[in-house]
This record gives structure tokens, C-alpha cells and sequence, in this order.
């Protein structure tokens, strides 16, 4: 039930990223990035990783798509303008396409395709292997054997979900202020650096005159 | 220790920054003696005994080691030159003298910009500092992103000028574009190792003879050398680079071309040499598993293939410049060239090369844009006529015209520094060159060395155009630079009666081109000095 929730998720997070770029009004493509974070933050939680999940939630949705609305809607852009770049985005299609097929195909040759992922294809999977072993009746090759080959179980993380499961904010926490103390200071300096440079670069020039 | 020194002294500053009750000047002046400062500090490290084959600090997420403090005593060094080389009377006088009534207050704009340089450049080392000891995959990109994103506010900082903040925003977003190559290159490898930290990479490497994971990580480091790569646009994605140093101001230009290149160069050094070394380690070992040698190969071809882009791109392409910032940005391209090469080749005597080369390069780059600058002053203070409220660096190669009958010293001291470049024997450059070389040759790598010499040679030939260019005689425009000279010397002068005396150079200025030049000349007395020192680090690096 879950995984088929999850799945759902999915497949809402993939179309409305893409009606999100192919909508015509830009506060509708905005609404449409709105609903993709929401839905990605779901299935995050779903997925057991809650405090991503959280924090998509609170920096995405909060501000910086409620940011971006707002902006679209203060500069109030003419329809026709955008209605003439959007028969653009089909003329770069084939490079797309192109692209992305590459990119695809050279990261599958190096990382092995995990059936792992996708639920609906491993109960297919399962339920060949498991025909499989009682046809051939053997004891060797028994089902955990064929399914750590196929799904390569070894790289599963569900120890990992199992142990953070409960407390993975307070484990966050506890590990980022004892072990990761510098990342933080090197963080806060980071920002520090961004209030600083926006300040300066937004600041105008006329009031350091006097 | 000494990041804690300089971040102290930020806070310190910034509070002082709000109220702006002091002048900007020691600003500049302050944060250069923080860097010298910080660097006596993390000189005193080295003299620690147990430092060895480096200490972990903070929990290991960073390690120091022998050169990477050198590296950063270097760094902080460099850093403070240029800061008080800073263009501090010379250029607001000269704006303030012009007639227009709108450019009055960039005379000011310039104070602030000072102030607002040194901090972010103090930002910038402090990442760069960090970045050189780094041992973990957070923290090498948390030092990354801190040491770019003040790049990116110093390429941008100068937004009165239109050229200056399109610079600042191509490199905004190729800096970022490379950050996320480098950023899911680090996740690739924590997916397939489960490990952040460096040593326990490496130790998991020479060990594992499971494929897989061996070959997630190595696409994972592929990744993440493609996008070190592209922040010192080496040649395939080196694009970028001559129109951002074209369009930035000079004095902008001279960090971005140096302190990046250090740092980034250091860091694939400590990643290239560890994975580098466990490569014949393994081939010692019966059961060697072909894809492993794959991947270390994998790495060193990437290099190499990157060097001989780079030397061939940053010559020919530089022969068509006629801006002189682009031709310092493709030489800058060649030069990296020859860093690669060294990197991949990854025997003793390469990485001593490597070391000299960097630090000959990063002397003899300092001492052209000082003298690019000091120039530009010069020429302006002569046409100060017209149109001098738009040209403040020198764009374009024709300018330096006959510029030797008006700076002697200046022009020989840059006709040196170019020779240097060029790789003329009884100058630095020739002896950083040959040891690249010597190093290739003695490891097996004709080809690369013949391209080398021919690509050293067509390079030579667009230095000399530079120099043959500040040497000869305008012969047509002499009457009328003449009299346009006596022109300004009346308008000087009336201005002298209201205005007070501007000086042409700040006396450190000049002094620091001096020093340098000198230095380039006579390396060859004295050469000992820093080649001991390379050797001593390129030896603590194999032998401990």
C-alpha cells in the first residue's frame, strides 16, 4: 500500500515538474513548483529520510517558491511575451534528448541498473525467481542468492532506516554539534559572507557620499 | 590555530566597517598584515615536530600536513602583496580631477570599494586556506564553496562598470555549474562507500576488490577532478576564463588568476598522490582486478588529456588575442598545461616540479599585473585629458605602444617578467620548464614533451609581440602625443593649483614590482632557496 502511495508521488512529482515548465502563466508554473516540492517532500517522509523531507518543506515551499510568486506576481510580465519563448523550448528538444541519453546511458554502464527501486518491476522479479527456484528445485540457488545477484542487496540501506528512524533529527544534531563543529563555524561563515556580499552589492552608492 | 585568528579578526573588522569611521585605507592595510600575520602562525606549525605525515585536526575532518602549511604560508604571503598593492591616492585623485560633476562620488565609491576588497578577500583565503588542508568530502566542498563564492562577490564588485558585472555573473554560474559537478561527485562516492573522509577512501580503495564499488567511487572522483578542473579552466572547460578576466577590473583579475589555481592545485595534488600511490601497490598484489587499474589509469589519462588540450588551446588560440588580458588568460591556460602534466606524471621529481612551477608561476603572473596596473596609471596620468573616465586598465595590446620612452623601468622590468614566461634561459621560468620536462622525459612521456617544447615555442612568439610592441617608437603620433603632453601639463598644472599633488605610485607598489622582478632575474644565484624547499616537500610527501 505504501509503496504504491509512494509510487503515486512519484509519478505527481515528475509531471507536475514538467507542467511546471511547460505551463504558459508563470504563476501557474510557479503553483505547479510549489505542488512538485510538496509532493517530493512527501515521499521523502514516506521513504524513512523525515528531516529532508521537513526542510524541503520549510525552505522550499516557505520561501523561496512563496518568494518567487510573489516576485511574479510584483512584476506582473506580459502573457504575450512568454507565449513567444515558449515555442522555443521544442526546438532544443533533439540536444535534450541527446544529452540525456548519454548522460543515462553512461551512468547505467558504470552503475548497475537496481531493480531494487522501482517496487513494481522487483515483484515481477521476485515472483520469475521464485518460479525459477521451484522449477528447478535446488537448494543452492535459492531465492536470497538470486536476489542479492539481481537487486544487490549489499547496497540496501534498510539498517540505516532502521537505526535513524526514530531520533534522526536529534542524531543530525548531536553529530553536527561534536563531530561536524567546524562545518558549522565554515557554514556560518558562508552565510555570513552572503549577508555580507548582498549587502554590498544592493547598496547604493549615493549615501556613502556624504 | 590560525583559522581562528583570521576569524576573529573578520568579526573584528566588520564591526568597525558599519560605523565606517575609518579611513578605508587601513582597511587594506590591516587585513594585509593579518595575512602576514597568519602566515608567520601557520609557518610556526611547521616547526612542530609531530606534524609528520600530517595531523588531523578537528576530528579529522581536516589535515594538516607539511605542505599544506607551506602552501598556505604562501598563500597568506601572496595574498598580503596584493593587498598592499592595493591602487590607493593615485586612482581616486586622478577620478576626482575630471571635469564631470556625475563622477564625483566615485571617487568615494572607490574608498568603499577598498574596504569592501579586503574583507571579502579575507574571506576568500580563509576558504582557500581551508581548502589546501582538507581531508573529507564536506568539508572539501564547504571550503570550495566558500573560497569561490568570494570570488564570485570580488568579480561583481565593481557593478558601476557594465563589463564587471557580466563577468561576475558568467562566473557565478559556470563556478556553480562546476560546484554541482563537484557536489555529485562527492555524493556518488558516499553512496557506493559510505565514507566521507579521504583516508578511509583511500584504504578502502587499495583494499576492496569488489567492482562495483570501486567503480561508483571512481566515477565519483572522475566528477569531482572535471569540476576542479573547470574552476582553473583547464582546456576543455577553460571558456570561461579569458572573458572573465578580461572584463574584471586588473586588480580583481590578479586574485582570481592566483590564489584559486593554488589552493585547487594543491588539493587535486593530495587527492592525485594518494590515489597514485596506492595504484602500483596494488599491481605488486597477485589477485589485481582489472577495473581498478582502470580507474587509476582512468584518472591520469583524464589529466593528461586535459594538460595537452590546454597547452595546444592556450597557445594557438592566444596568438589571435589582441586584448591583453585575454593573452594572460590563455598564457595562464598553457601554464596550466604544464601544472597538469607535472600532476599526472606523479613521480618525486614531477611533484617538486609541480610545486616550483606553481610558485614561479604565481610570482611572475603577480609581478605582470602590478605592472599592468602601474602602467595604466601612468598612461592615464599622461592622456588626462578627454575621455579618461571610462579607461582605467589596459585593454588592448596597442596601448602599450612606445610605453618604454615613457616608463623605461617599468616596460624592462614587464619585458622581463614575459621572458620569464617565455622560458628564457638565465630567468625563472626557463628553470621551472625544464624540470617539467626533465621530469617527463625521464618517465616515459615523449610525446607530451615534444608538444610541450614546440607549444613553449609558438608561446614565446606572442610574449616577444607584447614586448616588441612596448619597445618600438609610435613614429606617426609622436608630434601629436607631444602635444597633447603639453597640453596636459598646462591642464596638470592649473589642476595642482586647486587639487593636491596625486602621486603616480604608491611607494610599495613600486618597491613590491622591484622586489619581484629582481627575484625573477636573480633566481639564478641563489637558486637553493626555494628549490631545497620544493624538494624537502615533495620527499615528506613520498617518504613518510
Amino acid at each position: 500500500m505504501t509503496t504504491l502511495f509512494i509510487n503515486i508521488l512519484a509519478f505527481g512529482t515528475l509531471l507536475s515538474s514538467i507542467f511546471s515548465i511547460t505551463s504558459k502563466n508563470p504563476v501557474i508554473s510557479v503553483i505547479f513548483l510549489i505542488s512538485t516540492f510538496v509532493q517530493a517532500a512527501l515521499y521523502l517522509i514516506f521513504i524513512g529520510i523525515n528531516f529532508v523531507g521537513i526542510s524541503y518543506i520549510v525552505i522550499y515551499v516557505g520561501a523561496i517558491a512563496v518568494l518567487f510568486l510573489f516576485v511574479i506576481m510584483m512584476i506582473n510580465i506580459k502573457l504575450t511575451d512568454i507565449l513567444e519563448t515558449g515555442n522555443q523550448y521544442t526546438k532544443n528538444l533533439p540536444l535534450a534528448i541527446a544529452i540525456g541519453s548519454l548522460f543515462i546511458f553512461i551512468i547505467f554502464t558504470i552503475v548497475p541498473f537496481n531493480f531494487n527501486n522501482v517496487p513494481a518491476l522487483s515483484v515481477l522479479l521476485d515472483k520469475i525467481t521464485y518460479f525459477n527456484s521451484i522449477l528447478s528445485n535446488s537448494n543452492i540457488v535459492s531465492i536470497n542468492l538470486i536476489n542479492s545477484i539481481v537487486n544487490n542487496y549489499f547496497l540496501s540501506s534498510i539498517s540505516d532506516v532502521i537505526i535513524t528512524e526514530f531520533q534522526q533529527i536529534e542524531v543530525l544534531g548531536h553529530g553536527l554539534y561534536t563531530y561536524g563543529a567546524v562545518l558549522l563555524i565554515t557554514l556560518s561563515v558562508i552565510l555570513l559572507l552572503a549577508m555580507f556580499a548582498t549587502i554590498i552589492i544592493s547598496r547604493n552608492n549615493k549615501n556613502i557620499k556624504t | 590555530m590560525i583559522f581562528i585568528s583570521i576569524l576573529t579578526l573578520i568579526v573584528a573588522k566588520a564591526l568597525p566597517s558599519i560605523n565606517s569611521n575609518l579611513s578605508s585605507v587601513y582597511f587594506t592595510r590591516i587585513s594585509a598584515i593579518v595575512f602576514i600575520y597568519a602566515g608567520v602562525l601557520s609557518f610556526n606549525t611547521l616547526y612542530i615536530q609531530s606534524i609528520g605525515s600530517g595531523i588531523g585536526i578537528y576530528s579529522g575532518l581536516f589535515q594538516v600536513t607539511v605542505i599544506s602549511q607551506f602552501i598556505e604560508v604562501f598563500l597568506l604571503v601572496i595574498g598580503s602583496l596584493i593587498l598592499i598593492a592595493w591602487p590607493l591616492r593615485s586612482s581616486l585623485n586622478y577620478i576626482s580631477l575630471s571635469k564631470d560633476e556625475n563622477l564625483a562620488p566615485s571617487g568615494s565609491v572607490e574608498l568603499s570599494y577598498s574596504t569592501d576588497f579586503s574583507l571579502i578577500v579575507l574571506f576568500s583565503t580563509l576558504g582557500s586556506c581551508l581548502l589546501v588542508s582538507t581531508s573529507d568530502l564536506v568539508s572539501m566542498y564547504l571550503s570550495i564553496e566558500l573560497q569561490s563564492f568570494g570570488l564570485y562577490v570580488l568579480a561583481t564588485l565593481y557593478r558601476n562598470s557594465e563589463s564587471s558585472t557580466r563577468a561576475g555573473l558568467k562566473y557565478f554560474l559556470l563556478g556553480g555549474l562546476s560546484s554541482c559537478l563537484i557536489l555529485l561527485g562527492a555524493g556518488l562516492i558516499y553512496a557506493y562507500t559510505g565514507l566521507t573522509n579521504f583516508e578511509s577512501i583511500y584504504s578502502l580503495i587499495s583494499v576492496s576488490e569488489v567492482n562495483n564499488i570501486i567503480q561508483g567511487a571512481s566515477l565519483g572522483a572522475v566528477l569531482i577532478i572535471i569540476g576542479f578542473l573547470f574552476k582553473i579552466a583547464a582546456a576543455p572547460l577553460h571558456n570561461w576564463s579569458p572573458d572573465v578576466y578580461d572584463e574584471t577590473p586588473t586588480i580583481v583579475t590578479i586574485w582570481l588568476t592566483i590564489m584559486p589555481k593554488i589552493s585547487i592545485l594543491i588539493l587535486l595534488l593530495e587527492l592525485h598522490t594518494q590515489i597514485g600511490v596506492i595504484g602500483p601497490l596494488n599491481s605488486i598484489t597477485i589477485n589485481l582486478s582489472s577495473i581498478q587499474e582502470n580507474s587509476i589509469y582512468l584518472l591520469k589519462n583524464l589529466l593528461l588529456i586535459s594538460s595537452l588540450l590546454s597547452l595546444i588551446i592556450g597557445t594557438v588560440v592566444g596568438l589571435a588575442q589582441t586584448r591583453i588580458k585575454r593573452l594572460l588568460a590563455y598564457s595562464t591556460i598553457s601554464h596550466i598545461g604544464f601544472i597538469l602534466l607535472a600532476l599526472a606524471i606523479n613521480t618525486e621529481q614531477s611533484i617538486d616540479s609541480l610545486l616550483f612551477y606553481i610558485i614561479q608561476y604565481s610570482i611572475t603572473n603577480l609581478d605582470v599585473f602590478l605592472i599592468i596596473i602601474a602602467l595604466s596609471y601612468i598612461i592615464n596620468n599622461s592622456y588626462l585629458n578627454e575621455d579618461n573616465d571610462s579607461i582605467k586598465d589596459i585593454r588592448y595590446i596597442s596601448e602599450l605602444k612606445g610605453k618604454f620612452f615613457l616608463a623605461p623601468l617599468l616596460s624592462l622590468s614587464l619585458s622581463i617578467c614575459l621572458f620569464s614566461m617565455a622560458g628564457i634561459p638565465p630567468l625563472i621560468g626557463f628553470f621551472s620548464k625544464q624540470f617539467v620536462l626533465y621530469s617527463a622525459i625521464g618517465s616515459g612521456y615523449y610525446f607530451m614533451s615534444i608538444i610541450c617544447i614546440i607549444v613553449s615555442v609558438i608561446s614565446a612568439s606572442y610574449y616577444l609581440k607584447i614586448i616588441k610592441v612596448l619597445h618600438t617608437e609610435v613614429e606617426e603620433d609622436t608630434k601629436l602625443l607631444q602635444a597633447r603632453t603639453r597640453e596636459n601639463l598646462s591642464v596638470i598644472r592649473s589642476y595642482k593649483l586647486t587639487e593636491n599633488k596625486y602621486t603616480l605610485l604608491s611607494n610599495f607598489h613600486s618597491f613590491l614590482i622591484s622586489t619581484l622582478t629582481l627575484s625573477i632575474l636573480f633566481f639564478i644565484f641563489k637558486p637553493s632557496l626555494i628549490l631545497n624547499s620544493t624538494q624537502l616537500l615533495s620527499l615528506s610527501l613520498f617518504n613518510f
